[in-house]
């Protein structure tokens, strides 16, 4: 079942330059970076390394059988207000759990902070009883990545159509994608509400780039895997481009199905399993000479810092203060209504209408 | 929450199914339901998805499918879905004192049977899996020549161009008509 192709192994005795625990949307593009800029690299993931032939617009695989996430009754979440309250299991975090990570299955949605993001508490004030502060760099440093990714991974939009929009360097380097029924009804309503409705970014490729086949509006975004391979998650470009390197070694196809056997057994997945002098056991590990990079998602790298300094008594107690005690999780909102003509909404990307 | 857990074992037995037609599809036996609970879950099937000017679960295959999935995908709920079958029949003979099995009542003793029992786990994990099998994909063994597609208007077309429905199609001939 796992797509992995050939490439240079490295034994759990070898020392490489660098270990990425977790080959998500971070993870997949530091390991290509590293990798094609001569590192050995080896990627430690959770979930599988699944083909886009083995994805499929199955529902009940894909959502009731948690293919392309984790699983709540394997990976509970717990939560507790206070430390004299029992932790009670609940379904908090499903999120994609797989070579490529969340972005594997995302609707593809692609947006920019806006510059007003970056200088929020300065502009409209802190918020008593939190750390709500201005980001350490602003828009404008972050600008030329933005552009990077959007050309790195292929962006679908159309720029300046936003009045709203911040400066950016270069266009999407794609056409938007196409109007739907919905969009043209949602942009009628948002218009005379005085808003400015436009299509929104998607990673997604309305058009062939850079030798993958174009959208083919099948309507199976969010919630999915992409079998064309349109979708501009990491998997057909970051995790394509640095196996064909050779730098890279995925662990999934083998650190994975221990990660995975140890998991059933308790606890998540963890990073110390890989640090020599931290384990009492003896567990698969690989050490690493320069560098070990978390790259988690917010549930996930939290779970991982847990565990890694439980395994140390008296650590995690010192490490009060330094493991955040927020997180941000993305939400977002949606409209459902009727309308007299049928709108075939099934029919490509279910988010592809943005306004501001 | 009546969704299995997934081992890479079941995952692989999936995609390995996912190629395949499933085998209880050629009309040999159930490999799970006993022949009593088949006619007790096709009862309670076609009431969700009755028979009338619509196809309805009997030529859905939905049985085909539920069989399919706990005999092979989430053999881990069989005790439960076992368990809701045979609560399903006790509130059954509650309902008439003479009837053996869910089967055996009639049309509006069915329902009220199963109106009695509609909060319970039981009777959503019952209605879970009837959902599914009538409107899932074919390859998993419901939704027989996508009759229960159909229904609801849906295609798997797989490729579709713009327009994709009738606003975007009046808007490009609004368009059309302008250049």
């Amino acid at each position: 079942m796992s797509a992995a192709p050939a490439q240079r192994t490295y034994r759990l005795t070898d020392n490489v330059d660098f270990l990425v625990i977790g080959c998500g949307a971070s993870g997949s593009v530091l390991v290509r970076e590293l990798s094609r800029n001569g590192f050995s690299v080896v990627a430690l993931e959770q979930g599988p390394w699944l083909d886009r032939k083995q994805f499929s617009h199955d529902e009940y695989r894909v959502a009731a059988q948690f293919q392309l996430t984790n699983n709540p009754q394997k990976q509970p979440t717990t939560f507790r207000k206070t430390p004299n309250d029992n932790a009670v299991k609940q379904p908090a975090f499903v999120y994609g759990r797989m070579v490529g990570g969340g972005t594997v299955h995302f609707t593809a949605n692609f947006w920019r902070l806006h510059e007003i993001d970056f200088i929020e508490a300065s502009k409209i004030g802190t918020i008593p009883g939190t750390g709500f502060a201005d980001w350490p760099i602003t828009y404008a440093d972050l600008e030329p990545y933005y552009t990077k990714a959007e050309w790195d991974l292929g962006v679908s939009g159309q720029a300046g159509v936003s009045p709203f929009d911040p400066p950016r360097s270069k266009p999407y380097p794609r056409f938007p994608m196409p109007v739907k029924s919905s969009g043209v009804i949602f942009e009628e309503a948002a218009r005379k509400l005085g808003y400015h409705p436009f299509p929104a970014p998607m990673a997604v490729i309305s058009q062939s780039y850079q030798g993958r086949m174009p959208c083919a509006h099948c309507g199976f975004c969010a919630g999915f895997g992409c079998e064309m391979g349109a979708k501009s998650s990491p998997l057909p470009t970051m995790v394509a481009q640095a196996v064909a390197t050779g730098a890279l070694r995925d662990s999934s196809a083998q650190l994975r199905a221990q990660n995975r056997a140890r998991l059933l057994q308790g606890p998540c997945y963890r990073c110390c399993l890989f640090r020599p002098s931290w384990q009492r056991k003896a567990p698969a590990r690989q050490s690493c000479d320069r560098c070990l990079q978390r790259s988690g998602n917010a549930a996930s790298a939290l779970n991982v810092e847990v565990e890694c300094l439980s395994q140390r008594p008296g650590e995690l107690k010192r490490a009060r203060g330094q493991i955040p005690d927020v997180q941000y999780l993305h939400d977002h909102r949606r409209t459902v209504r009727t309308a007299a003509q049928r709108v075939q909404e099934y029919r490509s990307d279910p988010y592809s209408a943005g306004f501001l | 929450m009546y969704w299995g857990g997934l081992t890479p074992q079941i995952l692989a037995q999936a995609h390995q199914h996912a190629k395949s037609t499933p085998r209880n599809l050629r009309g040999e036996p159930f490999r799970f339901f006993t022949p009593q609970q088949a006619a007790d879950y096709a009862a309670f099937a076609e009431q969700i998805f009755p028979t009338d000017d619509t196809p309805g679960a009997k030529e859905d295959n939905v049985l085909r499918f539920v069989d399919f999935a706990l005999s092979e995908i989430e053999p881990q709920n069989k005790a439960d879905f076992t368990k809701a079958l045979k609560a399903l029949n006790e509130r059954a003979k509650k309902t008439n004192p003479e009837a053996t099995s869910f089967a055996g009542l009639n049309s509006a003793q069915q329902m009220e049977t199963m109106k009695s029992m509609e909060k319970t786990d039981g009777f959503g994990m019952l209605r879970f899996y009837t959902i599914v099998g009538f409107l899932g994909d074919p390859a998993d063994g419901g939704n027989k020549n996508k009759i229960g597609w159909d229904l609801i208007g849906f295609k798997d077309d797989f490729y579709y161009a713009p327009p994709f429905g009738y606003y975007d199609a009046q808007l490009m001939k609004e368009q059309k008509e302008k250049a």
